[in-house]
């Protein structure tokens, strides 16, 4: 924001996203997110308790652990 | 202009005249000589006469402009205690028009206060005079008791919505919990918020943000802040793409205390790439609750701590850990080849492996910790099981080790 050293000010520790007002008041019903997106099948994953990744990360845990066996 | 706007109220409507009439920064038509016959309404029309006059000499908020803009909603709120629902909007637009001179003021103050190294302000600020006026048209609305339809208690979510950003700006968080539960002690009495607002999706989604975000920031209460907060998304405009960025920020994290969904991919790949390294970005965060990485988790928490800390969201951040450990454990509990017993010593190598810790000589305390955090795992419902001490395994249930978290919308 500024190139000054940052000092503490009131509102250090506070809201810092400003909910910006909308251009306008009113849109139909078709034009919202659930309509464009149909829901929240869109939107959202639902298989974490079956999901099972095989990433770096699990790939470097299988070695760690067989090393430890 | 005038008679335009006396007629708003002879006959109980509201039009765009009255709203432009309000604006501060639209220009008198006509000239004000008509003057109402009703005194009420004859102090609103030349209060705004004389806002309008002086907003356009001063180019702009300025003291004297928002004290005439103070005295404008006091004279409107007089008048619409008497009035029925269609004042709502009219009183709204003068309320947030308040209210937006009242933050420009003291964000211009406080910058003037910060160049001059001065200590707290000496006069009151403008947010909090303007707050009171807008909780008396919040109380105005609330006590209407007339029972047909067309009364305005609707218009308690208008200035609830208004005082939420007059607060957030504040700081002042024991108003909003009062707000709150005098709405939620009132809400037999009120419509349901989406109809309250109708057409006006703006409103229902603003409104809904701010109270997802107190029940989930401020009460940890993350099923009511995931509802509120999945509403302000799905009502919010498709194309309003910064809207949604903000209402995620909250939602991503509620969303998965609250159910356990996590986001697809496309929904926060969209965000711009932060420029600043420490901006909150959950797309790490998301990897570490699919594959378990408990230290990238941590390390992502330390990158994000002040913008998590001054959104509120640190808390419900942390709460995310065990869930992290829980995907850690089924991960080593799978690459074991799925057997019902499991070595503390194994565990705890991965848990070691995953942030990165040094595992200590004998390995005694490291042990200990991880029963410790097996133990809260369990006592969660997260894991069905029990821990041998003596033989220094978990032993998991051959049905179910893991019982199902994951909460879909027909079963929640």
């Amino acid at each position: 924001m500024s190139d000054k050293p940052a000092t503490p000010t009131k509102h250090a520790l506070e809201d810092e996203d400003e909910f910006e007002d909308f251009p306008v008041d009113s849109w139909p019903s078709t034009e919202t997110l659930k309509a464009y997106k149909e829901g929240d099948s869109c939107l959202w994953e639902e298989d974490w308790d079956d999901v099972e990744v095989e990433d770096d990360f699990t790939k470097e845990l299988k070695k760690e652990l067989e090393s430890n066996k | 202009m005038i008679q335009a706007v006396t007629s708003c109220f002879q006959f109980k409507r509201c039009t765009t005249h009255l709203l432009e009439f309000i604006a501060a920064d639209k220009p008198m038509v006509g000239d004000a000589l008509a003057d109402p016959s009703d005194e009420k309404l004859a102090h609103f029309v030349r209060t705004t006469a004389a806002l309008k006059i002086e907003y356009r000499c001063a180019q702009g908020p300025s003291p004297r402009v928002f004290e005439l803009a103070l005295a404008q909603l006091r004279a409107l709120n007089r008048i619409a205690e008497w009035e029925s629902g269609w004042v709502v909007y009219p009183l709204y637009t003068c309320a947030r028009q308040l209210v937006q001179m009242a933050a420009a003021l003291d964000a211009r103050t406080e910058r003037a206060a910060e160049a001059a190294q001065c200590g707290d302000l000496a006069t009151e600020d403008h947010l909090t005079q303007c707050g009171r006026a807008v909780h008396m048209s919040l109380n105005l609305c609330l006590k209407d008791r007339d029972p047909a339809a067309s009364n305005k208690r609707h218009g308690a979510y208008y200035f609830a919505l208004l005082l939420f950003r007059t607060y957030a700006r504040l700081g002042a968080h024991s108003l909003v919990t009062n707000m709150v539960k005098v709405l939620e002690s009132r809400a037999q009495d009120l419509p349901p918020v989406e109809r309250a607002f109708g057409e006006r999706r703006a409103l229902t989604v603003t409104y809904c943000y701010y109270l997802g975000r107190y029940h989930a920031c401020r009460r940890a209460d993350y099923e009511k802040g995931f509802r509120w907060l999945n509403t302000a998304l799905l009502t919010c405009h498709r194309d309003h793409t910064r809207h949604h960025q903000l209402i995620l920020t909250y939602l991503v994290p509620v969303a998965f205390l609250a159910r356990r969904w996590y986001p697809k991919h496309h929904v926060i790949a969209a965000w711009p790439p932060p420029q600043d390294p420490a901006a909150i970005h959950y797309a790490a965060l998301v990897a570490a609750l699919r594959s378990g990485d408990l230290g990238l988790y941590d390390r992502e928490l330390v990158r994000m701590q002040l913008p998590l800390l001054r959104r509120g969201l640190y808390l419900p951040l942390s709460h995310l850990r065990p869930y992290i450990l829980l995907r850690l454990v089924k991960a080593v509990w799978r690459l074991s080849g799925g057997s019902s017993q499991l070595p503390i010593r194994i565990i705890a190598a991965a848990l070691a492996y995953s942030t990165s810790a040094t595992p200590d000589a004998g390995g005694e305390r490291l042990l200990d910790h991880t029963e410790c955090l097996l133990a809260n795992l369990i006592a969660r419902g997260y894991v069905k099981g029990y821990l041998s001490h003596g033989n220094r395994v978990l032993v998991v249930s051959r049905t179910e080790p893991f019982p199902r978290l994951v909460r879909s919308e027909t079963a929640a």
